[in-house]
């Protein structure tokens, strides 16, 4: 093959290799697929233990084994507030869930609920199916991204939370929470459009998750992750 | 008669291999004009990482400053503009006389006029007060008008000073395209749906820098690289 062949060659199909490279190892590095969803027989079964647990009975163990892609979340609520707040870590769903029904008892805002309260309360289970990066960790993107991108809109806001692992236990603050704690819409991109405000508060975060996981060292240290989460 | 014709385009004759008249070409350079030429276009490309390096460390800044542009684009042009004078001594001059061609004043013209602009548009249209994004805007107007200044000079500088500049606005324009396409992943992965009408409309903008940035430094290096723009600059 001449030179000019395999220069011309390269011309056509060198750019178009590189855009699609590009393209497909960022897109998969921070795609979370859709998971496969709890059906309302399993939906049951997960939050049974666990309500028996506020009841103030002793809970049977879950009988959904279904891999994870982290730990599970759980929530008490009672008249409208948080109440309770554990996490439970385990090799498949049934044995987070165990984890975090044995936890549940010792959390104070469960002893502290009268009968009727406990009947009142609520229990939200979020169950992480998928987790990507934050704040980087894709070397492609670090280097490429149009500026501001990455900053302002890091995470599907609403639909995904943010997490860290110190010590191979992992943190996580919820969706829910980042909402509560005006974590959400931090930067305000434009000097005259001072009520336009959008971007996450990584700093904010870092500083709450290493007060979260008890963590010494420094906060620019904590590897963010997202993570998404099928809630019941 | 069909035979006279292919031998009218010179179809029929044996052709030498490319690379024996240029390697007698750069045979015949000047030993010390080609460690010259060696040495220019190695300090130029030294100049034009600088500028890149430079550029590179702006990323997060969020506030620019006329140090910043002088400390990028200096070395930059600089840089290209030794390229160019480097490789034009490792090239010999091939003997023939620049034959006039209309073209050199379109692509000179245009390349003057869509620098004018470019320019205008940053300014006014799509300011950025971020750096990084400011700095690689900023390349288009400079380069298309250091294009546009080697394709009107003439002569054999001339003629690397346009393929030097053209290329390295190509190879901006690559790098803006790669850029949009990987914040537009980003966001597709990210946000889903939503993420992918954002994502459209980057492709949108990726096939409109193409029309409006990509086309004039393709043709213009095209019609340098053919062998009737070779003549018309007396490169050979």
């Amino acid at each position: 093959m001449k030179p000019r062949t395999i220069a011309l060659i390269l011309v056509w199909t060198v750019p178009s290799a590189l855009f699609l490279a590009a393209t497909a190892i960022v897109y998969f590095a921070f795609r979370i697929p859709p998971p496969d969803r709890l059906d309302a027989a399993e939906r049951t079964a997960v939050i049974a233990p666990l309500r028996e647990v506020v009841d103030g009975k002793a809970p049977e163990p879950c009988t959904v084994h279904r891999a994870i892609a982290g730990p599970v979340a759980v929530t008490v609520w009672s008249a409208g507030r948080a109440v309770a707040r554990v996490d439970g870590a385990g090799a498949d769903l049934a044995a987070a869930i165990d984890a975090a029904a044995a936890a549940l008892p010792r959390q104070p805002g469960i002893t502290k609920l009268t009968a009727d309260e406990r009947a009142k309360a609520r229990v939200q289970v979020d169950v992480v199916t998928g987790t990507g990066p934050l704040d980087g960790g894709n070397w492609v993107f670090d280097l490429f991204e149009l500026p501001g991108v990455g900053d302002m809109l890091a995470i599907n806001s609403g639909v995904e939370g943010i997490g860290v692992t110190v010590r191979s236990e992992t943190t996580l603050l919820l969706p829910y929470e980042l909402v509560q704690l005006k974590l959400l819409a931090a930067k305000r991109p434009s000097a005259a459009l001072q009520d336009f405000a959008m971007g996450v508060d990584l700093e904010r975060i870092r500083a709450i998750m290493k007060a979260r996981a008890h963590y010494a060292g420094k906060v620019e240290e904590l590897g963010l992750f997202r993570f998404r989460t099928e809630t019941g | 008669m069909l035979r006279a014709m292919a031998r009218s385009k010179g179809k029929g004759r044996p052709r030498p291999k490319q690379s024996l008249p240029e390697a007698r070409a750069l045979a015949a350079v000047d030993p010390r004009q080609r460690r010259i030429g060696l040495g220019e276009v190695a300090g130029g490309a030294a100049l034009v990482l600088i500028g890149v390096i430079v550029g590179m460390t702006t990323v997060g800044d969020t506030a620019m400053r006329t140090r910043t542009y002088l400390a990028v684009f200096v070395p930059l042009l600089g840089g290209l503009a030794i390229i160019a004078h480097g490789a034009m001594r490792l090239r010999p001059a091939g003997g023939e006389a620049p034959r006039g061609d209309v073209r050199r004043w379109i692509y000179g013209g245009l390349g003057l006029a869509f620098a004018i602009g470019y320019a205008i548009v940053i300014v006014v249209a799509i300011p950025n007060r971020l750096p990084a994004g400011a700095l690689h805007l900023w390349t288009a107007p400079l380069f298309t008008a250091l294009m546009a200044g080697g394709a009107l000079a003439g002569g054999r500088y001339g003629w690397w000073l346009a393929v030097v500049a053209g290329s390295a606005l190509l190879v901006s324009t690559m790098l803006i395209i790669v850029r949009i396409l990987v914040s537009a992943a980003f966001l597709a992965g990210v946000y889903g749906a939503f993420g992918k009408a954002a994502a459209t409309f980057a492709l949108v903008a990726c096939a409109l820098i193409v029309e409006m940035v990509a086309l004039l430094p393709i043709c213009c290096v095209k019609f340098m690289m053919s062998r009737v723009g070779r003549r018309a600059y007396g490169v050979g």
